[in-house]
């Protein structure tokens, strides 16, 4: 590993290591591995270094993602983002509860047209409340009412907002986010 | 216990059309102003901003569709 001189970067400004790639007489590229090593106040990150960071970056945010999606909030809460964590849970919290309280269909898994398919994935994109409805919803959805069709919209809604907050998690996880 | 609140619950929110449409623009734009703006201050006015625009879009089609229900 050869040093890079004047090439010291702080923590937050972690270079990126360019690869370079070359042809060679038959055609073939060639993809030569980065060999610098940077050197930080208090830690060399060697190119293996940063192949690692990445990695665990990408469990991290795959990790989140899934916590983010199974309960709405606890993906943020995992990135120490409490505040973020509780406004995603009341907000989806509060609109899938709306919903069933005013008796809005919940799509079943199969039921077998393409717009219950859809609404089934809206229904489910908000985790762990989608398997509360039967608790919530003893008397079943009642979509007669104006009403519950109002909850039908509310507990779909609360899908597609847990959905944007499980891409802000991962976003937050990236580091493209700060 | 749980049952009975969620029936006090239940029995507290019996929302109307109008309560139901302000409660969805509340939260919808809440999050959304979160998910946007970075600064706080940002975010309140694109929240208020929001919630606004969904009441008065909200109100602006019902007027519209009021003859269709008579």
């Amino acid at each position: 590993m050869n040093e890079v001189p004047g090439n010291e970067a702080t923590f937050g400004e972690a270079p990126v290591n360019e690869t370079t790639v070359s042809q060679t007489a038959g055609g073939d590229m060639l993809t030569e591995q980065p060999s610098a090593t940077y050197t930080l106040a208090a830690h060399t990150i060697t190119p293996s270094d940063s192949v690692a960071t990445s990695a665990g970056r990408a469990a991290l945010a795959l990790l989140a993602a899934l916590l983010a999606w199974l309960v709405p909030g606890l993906g943020h809460l995992l990135l120490g983002r409490w505040g973020r964590g509780l406004l995603f849970f009341i907000a989806v919290g509060g609109l899938v509860v709306t919903g069933y309280l005013l008796r809005g269909n919940v799509f079943p898994p199969h039921s077998g047209d393409p717009f219950g398919t859809l609404g089934f994935l809206a229904d489910a994109a908000s985790g762990i409340f989608y398997y509360f409805s039967r608790f919530f919803e003893a008397a079943g959805p009642d979509v007669s009412r104006a009403a519950g069709d109002y909850g039908t919209r509310f507990i779909a809604a609360a899908g597609v907002v847990n959905v944007l907050a499980v891409l802000d998690v991962i976003e937050i996880a990236a580091g493209r986010r700060s | 216990m749980i049952c009975g609140a969620l029936i006090v619950i239940n029995s507290a929110l019996r929302l109307s059309h109008l309560g139901a449409m302000l409660l969805f623009a509340l939260l919808v734009s809440v999050v959304l102003a979160c998910l946007t703006q970075r600064t706080r201050s940002g975010g309140v006015k694109y929240a208020v901003w929001s919630f606004a625009l969904f009441v008065l879009v909200g109100v602006g089609v019902a007027w519209l569709m009021y003859p269709i229900s008579r």
